[in-house]
Parts: C-alpha cells; structure tokens; sequence
C-alpha cells in the first residue's frame, strides 16, 4: 500500500512538475547579472540592430551587467507588459508611451525612481519633467519626443499648403495633374496615430478633449467641425485613399511608392521612408503644418520605466543612465529621427540646420501636450470607433456625442 | 510487481492476511480510479480550474488597469449589462450572420469538390494534394497572407481585377464594412474547405453503388439522382460535419483578427473577437469572462445538439 501510495504521488508530482515548467534560472552568483530591456518596435530590423548597438557598447563599459533585448511591435508592447504585471515575469527595464505611465503607476508596476533620478530629470525642459512624475514621484525618464510636420513631394508641389482651404486645394491640384495619385493620406485604423492626426486639427480648430476641470469636451462644436474636416478628406473631396486601412507606420512606404503626395507624421518619417529627402524618385521636403484657427500640433512623448518587479535595480538605473546620457542621447535621436530631448542637446547645431529637421524643432513651439486620460487604450479605442464612423459616413457630431458618453461610463477622465 | 510478493508472503503469515485483505480493498473494481486519478488531477487543474475561475471573473468586476476602481463580487450585473446592451445583440447576430455565410460557403463548395474527386479522374491524387494545402496552412499565415491579397494599394486581387476591366481603380476590400465582412468569411471557407471536402468525398464512397444502379434502372435523370440517392443518403455526414465545422467557425478567431481586428468600426467583431478585446485590450476581465461563458453557453448547446445528430445516425 505505502508503495502504491509513493509511486502515485511521484506520478502526480512529475505531472505538476511538468505542468509547472522552468522556474529558477540563473542563480544571483558571481557571473554577470543578467538584466532585460524590453523596446517596443524593435521588431524592425533597423531600429533592432540601433539597440543592439546600444546595448553592445553598454555591455563593453560594464562587462559585469549582460542586457537581453526583449524585441516587440508597438501593437502588442501594451499588452504584452500589462499581462506580465498581472503574475506573468516583466521585463527589468522597459520602454514604451508616456500616455502608458499613469494607468501603470497605479497598477503598482513601476518602481519609483525618485531615489535614483531627481538629479538626472533636471537635465530636460520642464514639460517633460512634469510628466514623468505622477503623485510626487518620478516614474519615468524621458527617451524620445515628437512634434508633427507636413512631408510634401518637393517635384510635384511648389509651394506648400498653408492652411486648411490650401492644404484641400493643393490635394485636389496633385491628384488631378497626377494619374495615379492621391494629393493627401491620412491615418484611419485602430491605432495611436489616428487619435495623434485627428487631435492635431482638433487644437488648431481650437478644441480640446478634456477641460481643465477634466470634463470630456470631445463632442464640443470645434471638435465636430474638426472631425469633419479630417474625415471630409476621405468622404468628400476624395483625396486621400481609404484611411482605415492606414495607421503611421504605412504612409511613409505609400509615400515612398509615390502613392501619395503628402502626409503628416513625426521626425521619423525619414527612416521609414528609407530614403533622403533629395532622393532621385519621390524627393520631398518638410514644412509647418498647415493651420487652422491657431498653429497647433500635438506633443508626443515615450518614456523608460523600471519594474517594480525587478531584482536589479541598481544595474537597471546604470544601463537607463547609459541610455539617456547625452551622447548617447544625441545618437539615438539622430538615427531614431526624434528630436532633442535634453536641454544640453538641443545646442547641437545638427538639429537646427538640417532643414528637415529644423521644421519639425520649431514646430515644438506650438506642440500641446497629449491627453491624459485615466488610461489611454481604451480611451484611442472610443476615438478610433469615432472617426471610422464618421469615415464611414455618420454624422461627425453623433458620433462624438457617443465617443463622450462612453469616455464617460468608462470613468476615463484625467484624475 | 509488488502483487505478487504480497500474493506469496500471504500464504502462511498474519500478516499476509491483512496485506492480503488490503489488496483486494484496491482491485478490481476500485482500481481504475487509481490509474485514472493523475488524469483526473490533470483534467481538474488544467481544465475544471480554468473554466471555473472564468465563472467566477464574470461575476466580479475587474479591470486590470483600473486598481482604483478595485475588484468587487457584483454578481450578475456583467451579465445584465450584457443582455440589455444593444450592441451585444448586433455581435451576437453578426456571429451567426458570418458563420453562417461562411459554413454555407463552405459546404456548398465543399460539396461540389467532393462529387468532382468521387469520379474516376486523371491526376485525381494531385488534386487531392491541393486540396490539402489549406489545411496544412497556419491560420495566422493564411490570414495575412489574404489581408495582403485583399490590400487596397499592393493586393493581387485588385491587380486582377484592374487587370481585366472589372475595376477602374483599386477598391479597399477590408476598408469598407459590407466587403471586409464577406472578405474575411471567404478567408475563413477556404481554410475550411479541405475538412469537409474529405468528409464529404468519404461519404461519397460509402454509397453503395447498386443503389445509383436501380435508380439508373427506373430512369432517374443525373439531378434526380443526386437530389433522391445521394443527398438523403449524405445527410447524416453533411449534418455532422457542418455541426462541427460551425463550432469552430464561430470561434474562429486566427482569421478575423490578423485581417481587420474587427474592424472597420466593427463590421468583422465576433463574440470571440469581443471578448478578446473586453478581455486583452481594455483588460476588462469580468465583461470579457462574461462573453467567454456565453460563448460557452451557445457553444454547449451546439454540442448536444450534434452529440443528438451523431446518436440518431447511429441509429439508422
């Protein structure tokens, strides 16, 4: 009896042992300790092999830390991190949207960096360092910032549209004179960029998504008039193709293929285009965009976090000061195509005289802060179903009398 | 082993008295309990846990990302949010539009393959090849792979149509909600097709031939043929393979997603797709497991009913 009883608990435990897979791993002994970077979008080869680079040169200085790169897309870093908070293992240092660090803050995931890092945040301009902080603490470092320029084939289009009436004409005039072509593009798939494109005409209509109280305003009459704007591209002058098919990362290679002759994007635009701007086949140029009531364009910021699960804090805080020092710093944003983020940076004169470059540095004077709701997925999702609704014909105002119902049964207001 | 030991011991000690009694307390009858029990442990971890604590998430309310809300028992009020929700019952009547669209495809095209490979044809083992490739396609693969054909500015299908004069410009089949709901159905048949096909043709063959003969006899046309002999004698098959095909479609999620992730607005967003997003987007997990006993529900049902259509061609 006592045999058959040992031998089916042993069964039992190689099953549970089995089930349970790898736990363990590698001791905190001597060797080198082992840290993940977790980057969202390096499962681009390009941006891959710039990490990788990073992380080499790293790795040299500091031979007893070893960093292993953790490559996702942007569309399922969200997800992919909010699950590992939640019982599964999460990276030791990871980058992602700042819009992310609120609703992760709260969750407990982020480790305070205050200790660590309220020295460091001195080095940037003032806007970013209010928002890496949340509830008098520092939660993120900044790492790359955006402002929105208008990219416009310089063979094709002489003088760059300047307002909302010229940037409509001059679409009609490109598509007409080229067969073929579409004269504009813009972003209408459930994606960051369609919220990003549309609260662009959004502020320049003089709109806002939520008042300073934190009241949803999105249904306001600028708004209304501003999404039928964006979406009368599509539904009335028909000069962009079919917008929800489209997200960021896919203008740029419609406008390499010569599809398009204009669209909206951040500095990076150039290295998903893969090409300079005096290129033989689709030469273009950057210009401000063009305004509505007032010059706007909508900020947009990604950050560095640290678990708050990681048993290596110290090596995580070594490797995100490697990360952000400032010659580090002024390679990334060189190659990544983002703009200078820390005040000593932004001396550099390569930022101020490439003319490429230049548009979108003073675009930064007219840049307003993104939203700030409670979370941002779900919040780009009831912005998303608006304007694919209004692409798909629905009247611009019910359909954001319903995105702010829902906003609000959601409880998505900033706190 | 160790039974034959006792066995032998038992034949002239005390002891092998008691040991003897124990081991017939273990056999026969209550011995397969034994053997089954690291299954049973197995089953209940595995499979009894999972489904049980989605019962239970259902019934709180708990948003991942949302600690400041917290997480309450509130009973059913997920579920009652559901059922009086409008836009439920549209998902709920999309899922059965689209499996429907997409197993009568199926079927129907199967059908048709399975009477063309049933005659005496040359190549026939070649064609039966083909027939397999979908079927040794990953899903996910073979969506994107479709998403691309449908592409609105690189896809090969408006390449063709352009091509031959059917199109004069390029038409965004996942970009509009009428056209990406039949596309992503069409995705889905041509995963499909293979298993029914084989199904079918497999109840093809099992016709006996004399039948078709007498019928031959007594005149019957070719259209008679197949509508008096082959389908009555189909039906058990080509109900029991629709059941079952219709259970996965309706939870076919490998192909909405990759395609159009429910999209555009949400022309393509199944309960499956739903409870994805409710579950993995928002991190909603209670409307999310609401969805997923629903679907649980329907699809149960689903099952006797087949399990009910199985038994009655067993009778027959």
């Amino acid at each position: 009896m006592k045999k058959l009883l040992t031998m089916l608990l042993l069964s039992i435990a190689l099953i549970l042992a089995a089930c349970s897979g790898q736990t363990g791993g590698e001791s905190g002994g001597d060797g080198p300790v082992e840290i993940t970077y977790l980057k969202p979008g390096a499962d681009d080869p390009d941006t891959r092999e710039r990490v990788q680079d990073i992380i080499d040169r790293f790795e040299e200085e500091n031979p007893d830390i070893k960093v292993k790169l953790e490559a996702v897309g942007w569309d399922n870093a969200y997800q992919k991190l909010v699950t590992g908070f939640n019982g599964g293992s999460s990276p030791d240092v990871f980058a992602g949207g700042s819009r992310w660090m609120t609703a992760f803050a709260d969750m407990g995931a982020l480790l305070p960096l205050t200790d660590m890092a309220s020295e460091k945040i001195k080095e940037y301009p003032e806007a970013l360092q209010q928002s890496s902080q949340y509830k008098d603490e520092i939660y993120a470092i900044p790492r790359a910032f955006s402002a929105r320029s208008l990219i416009y084939r310089t063979d094709l289009i002489e003088e760059p549209p300047t307002t909302w009436e010229e940037l409509v004409e001059t679409a009609k005039t490109v598509q007409e004179e080229n067969e073929g072509m579409y004269g504009f593009a813009i972003s209408g798939a459930a994606h960051v960029s369609t919220t990003t494109q549309y609260f662009n005409y959004l502020l320049q209509n003089g709109g806002e998504v939520f008042d300073e109280e934190g009241n949803v305003t999105i249904n306001s009459p600028e708004a209304v008039e501003a999404l039928k704007y964006y979406t009368d591209f599509y539904t009335e002058h028909k000069v962009v193709p079919n917008p929800v098919e489209y997200n960021r990362e896919l203008l740029p290679v419609l406008f390499k293929e010569g599809k398009i002759a204009m669209y909206v994007i951040g500095p990076w635009g150039k290295s998903l285009m893969g090409v300079d701007p005096d290129n033989e086949d689709t030469p273009y140029a950057s210009a401000p965009l063009p305004k509505g009531k007032k010059m706007a364009n909508i900020l947009v910021s990604d950050s560095i976090y640290v678990s708050a699960k990681t048993e290596h804090p110290e090596e995580s805080w070594k490797f995100i000061e490697f990360l952000t020092s400032l010659e580090e710093q002024k390679e990334f944003d060189k190659s990544n195509g983002s703009l200078p983020l820390l005040t000593e940076e932004a001396k550099d004169p390569f930022f101020k005289e490439d003319p490429y470059f230049s548009t979108f540095v003073d675009m930064i004077e007219h840049g307003e802060p993104q939203p700030m709701p409670a979370v941002w997925e779900p919040f780009q999702d009831v912005i998303t179903t608006a304007v694919q609704r209004a692409l798909d014909g629905e009247d611009p105002q019910t359909v954001l009398d319903d995105a702010a119902k829902e906003i609000k049964e959601q409880e998505l207001e900033p706190k | 082993m160790f039974k034959i030991t006792s066995y032998t011991k038992a034949s002239d000690t005390n002891m092998g008295v008691k040991k003897r009694s124990m081991r017939f307390n273990i056999s026969p009858e209550k011995s397969p309990f034994f053997y089954l029990l690291p299954l049973i442990l197995f089953m209940l971890i595995m499979v009894a846990y999972p489904i049980g604590r989605i019962l239970y998430i259902s019934l709180t309310s708990n948003i991942m990302t949302r600690p400041d809300l917290g997480v309450q028992f509130i009973g059913l009020e997920n579920y009652a949010n559901l059922f009086t929700s409008m836009a439920f019952w549209e998902t709920v009547g999309r899922t059965g539009a689209w499996t429907a669209l997409s197993v009568g495809g199926k079927t129907a095209i199967a059908l048709g393959i399975a009477l063309l490979l049933a005659r005496d044809i040359a190549f026939k083992r070649f064609y039966l090849i083909l027939l397999m490739i979908p079927w040794v396609t990953p899903m996910v693969v073979a969506a994107v792979t479709w998403r691309w054909i449908f592409d609105g500015q690189f896809g090969m299908l408006n390449y063709i149509l352009m091509q031959v004069n059917i199109l004069q410009e390029p038409y965004v089949f996942l970009g509009h909600k009428m056209s990406a709901f039949i596309a992503t159905a069409i995705t889905d048949m041509w995963l499909g097709i293979p298993f029914l096909a084989m199904m079918f043709l497999a109840g093809l063959q099992s016709i006996p031939v004399e039948l078709h003969e007498s019928a031959s006899m007594d005149g019957a046309s070719k259209l008679q043929k197949f509508i008096h002999v082959t389908l009555p004698m189909m039906k058990p098959i080509i109900l029991v393979a629709t059941t079952m095909s219709g259970i996965w479609t309706f939870n076919s999620f490998g192909v909405i997603w990759p395609m159009t992730h429910g999209g555009p607005v949400d022309a393509t967003q199944t309960l499956i797709v739903q409870a994805y997003k409710l579950s993995f987007g928002s991190f909603d997990l209670g409307m999310g497991a609401a969805i997923a006993v629903v679907i649980f529900i329907i699809l149960t049902i689903c099952t006797v009913l087949y399990k009910r259509l199985l038994m009655r061609q067993e009778e027959l």
